[in-house]
């Protein structure tokens, strides 16, 4: 969660919020009334129906309204929040959690850490349709957490992500590298490899979906590009935006980036900016219950934000979109979600129609997540064929680069008889290890056949520039273009005093 | 002529205080310019060690101020499970750093290493104090080649003197490589992997993440 709301605004005394009509613990929500509004919270979820700035949600509502026995809530569909922990007794949460499935990796008990992050996370993703409290995306989704941050080794990194991966159908991760030095920071090998199992082993073959945070370190400079772990093409990097449908001041950009969220921002005093979530019961977590600008019911807050909260909303909507459809593969929801989502925030100047006729944005991938798109999407979806990928040779360069003199390096790879004819995704690995500044460099990848272009990285101060040694950047913006043809990468040193050399790259396609 | 405090000519004072003030304003100027960003990383010549992260061998640099210390069973006991009176509130944190007061090879002979605390130095991925952490808290993956039986893998890890603890899910032919904590386990990954006969070799890194 970003730690900014007190410096970020000011501090403006308003009498305490309360909450508004309890229904006194509720049933259990075992009986289905269409009680979407019966959450005493629901009205400040902006996320999940916002009636200020209308239209900018995730369209929930359309879905839970059409079943009447709770079967479309996602109730055969098991999310893992990997996190710093959870409670799996809170009042909202408790009844949706699946019993002696959760990890803890300190002490190898099946109850994890309590944590005020994994917690609000949790109720982002599965808060229960109760009467209590607050809802989340989908309600009837059952939930486990794995504390992994509190022991963050690569064994364990690489555990989480397949643990149980049979029962596992979605991975959430709302953590990731430290977002505050716009460095390269990469995965292990041995976590991709873990990932690549889960895809292959999890939920019998079908693949475990994860989704991942961009990462909150925009007004540093970082680029979710420079995060293995998100640019990685096995997840959905997700990206965040305001109740006003626009980036967050945090969000990272990023040619990796699938979709975007409601992340939310800080925790104005009049109106809910921040997402509306679970908290650690009690004056624990992020509510003490005290606090002028957040609810007296400590169990609950107004204030999470974050790509960590806007991550759990995606979650939400592939839990409903499995639900609806549990025969998709993993490769299957991220297509569909591409082309499901809302064209938010039409004035970007950043918005590109890529080859495939699909609207692609550096700020929000192909755009808002819309559960109702998604889900209707996903039950007439005829599943991808099999997976092709296609390397190209390293293809060596070996030309200096102008020291901020207005002149690019380029080179172009002819790419034929690839027979991929419909990217899904591309990695781009790249070499400039001589550079003694990589924070200098602006490095664009072109498919010249249709104009798209991938802004991999750009010029930027970082504390401490790792250098480009065979970097793998990712993209999802030439999603549905064919791969033969030309493509063209551009370097340019935007910064005086450092230099070097353009050295090699090379392009792996993945699609059909 | 206008005197100022001190009864100086006017231009004097003035001088005076543009050669004071001037190195400050100078240093103000260029705090945030990446020259002064990598000032540090000139003055720190940090120890480098390399490892292999599959088969892309990487960097890193020693902290000299800082030693990590883990709170981890040895595979196979129950060191650190909570008692029974305790709960999850109470558990010892998995890591903490210590900095470094005294010779580090003192302070590892005054901590008994017998499963319930083991120390490492802390590692950047860059040569600079300020970069993410990580720290080894002990033993290897190594990852065989796909095609290798049981038979034969269990005749390498006896060739190499190697005990594996337990063979890891997530990966083909991968096992977890009993090491003691800090560089030896770093030592002990790169002279698996420079045989040339796995497809990974690698201390089990601790490594600094944050929640978003």
């Amino acid at each position: 969660m970003k730690q900014t709301f007190f410096s970020k605004y000011l501090f403006i005394a308003i009498p305490t919020l309360t909450l508004t009509a309890c229904g006194g613990g509720g049933d259990g929500g075992n009986s289905s009334n269409n009680s979407v509004f019966s959450e005493p919270q629901y009205a400040d979820q902006w996320h999940l129906k916002n009636t200020q700035q209308i239209g900018e949600d995730i369209n929930v509502e359309p879905i839970w309204n059409r079943c009447t026995d709770d079967s479309c809530k996602g109730e055969s569909v098991r999310v893992v929040i990997v996190d710093g922990g959870l409670e799996i007794t809170h009042e909202d949460l408790a009844i949706n959690m699946v019993a002696g499935k959760s990890y803890n990796y300190t002490n190898g008990s099946t109850t994890p850490s309590l944590d005020d992050h994994g917690t609000s996370v949790a109720g982002i993703i599965a808060a229960r349709d109760n009467n209590i409290g607050v809802q989340g995306v989908a309600p009837r989704a059952k939930i486990v957490g794995y504390d992994l941050l509190n022991a963050s080794t690569i064994i364990n990194e690489a555990d989480a992500m397949t643990r149980d991966a049979i029962q596992n159908h979605v991975s959430n991760n709302s953590w990731g590298v430290p977002d505050d030095t716009a460095t390269l920071e990469d995965s292990p090998a041995i976590w991709r490899t873990a990932i690549d199992t889960g895809h292959t082993t999890g939920r019998n073959g079908l693949g475990t979906v994860y989704v991942w945070a961009a990462g909150n370190g925009y007004e540093a400079g970082d680029n979710s590009n420079y995060d293995g772990y998100a640019n990685y093409r096995g997840v959905i990097a997700t990206g965040a935006v305001t109740r006003t449908g626009q980036r967050t001041y945090y969000s990272e950009q990023g040619a990796n980036l699938l979709v975007s969220a409601p992340g939310g921002e800080g925790c104005n005093t009049s109106t809910t900016t921040g997402i509306v979530t679970t908290d650690l019961t009690g004056s624990s977590g992020y509510n003490a219950g005290t606090a002028p600008n957040d609810y007296a019911a400590s169990n609950y807050t107004r204030c999470f934000d974050g790509t960590s909260a806007a991550t759990p909303v995606v979650s939400g909507v592939v839990a409903l979109m499995l639900q609806a459809n549990p025969h998709l593969g993993w490769r299957d929801v991220h297509a569909i979600l591409a082309r499901s989502t809302r064209h938010n925030d039409p004035t970007n100047s950043d918005w590109q129609t890529n080859g495939a006729g699909l609207t692609i944005n550096h700020n929000y991938g192909f755009g808002v997540v819309d559960a109702e798109a998604a889900v209707l999407l996903a039950e007439s979806w005829i599943n991808l064929e099999a997976e092709k990928i296609y390397p190209t040779n390293i293809e060596i360069v070996n030309q200096a680069i102008g020291d901020n003199n207005g002149s690019s390096v380029t080179s172009t790879l002819n790419v034929t008889s690839s027979d991929i004819r419909n990217i899904e995704f591309i990695e781009i690995r790249f070499s400039a290890a001589d550079h003694t500044y990589s924070g200098d460099l602006e490095i664009t990848l072109v498919n010249q056949s249709t104009g798209t272009s991938s802004r991999l990285a750009n010029t930027r101060t970082c504390s401490n520039c790792a250098p480009y040694s065979n970097w793998r950047f990712g993209s999802t913006r030439h999603l549905g273009e064919a791969a033969d043809g030309n493509w063209q990468l551009k370097v340019e040193d935007k910064a005086p005093e450092d230099t070097g050399t353009f050295q090699s790259w090379q392009l792996t396609f993945y699609g059909t | 002529m206008k005197t100022t405090p001190f009864a100086l000519p006017k231009w004097i004072f003035l001088s005076l205080v543009m050669l004071l003030i001037t190195p400050h304003i100078s240093f103000a100027m260029s705090s945030n310019t990446k020259a002064n960003i990598d000032d540090k990383q000139v003055e720190e010549k940090l120890q480098q060690y390399t490892w292999y992260d599959g088969n892309q061998k990487r960097s890193v640099w020693v902290n000299p101020s800082l030693m990590a210390e883990f709170n981890m069973p040895t595979e196979g006991t129950t060191a650190v499970k909570s008692s029974s009176t305790s709960n999850v509130k109470t558990q010892m944190p998995f890591v903490r750093f210590i900095k470094i007061k005294t010779d580090a090879s003192t302070l590892q002979t005054e901590r008994k290493i017998q499963g319930k605390s083991q120390l490492s130095p802390v590692l950047h991925n860059v040569a600079s104090t300020t970069g993410t952490k990580r720290a080894l808290p002990g033993n290897v993956i190594v990852q065989m080649q796909r095609d290798w039986s049981q038979e034969k893998i269990e005749n390498w890890f006896k060739k190499h003197n190697l005990t594996a603890i337990k063979p890891l899910t997530f990966a083909p032919n991968a096992f977890l490589i009993q090491s003691k904590a800090g560089l030896e386990s770093l030592n002990l990954a790169n002279k698996l992997y420079e045989t040339g006969d796995v497809v990974l070799a690698s201390p089990n890194w601790w490594q600094e993440r944050v929640k978003r």
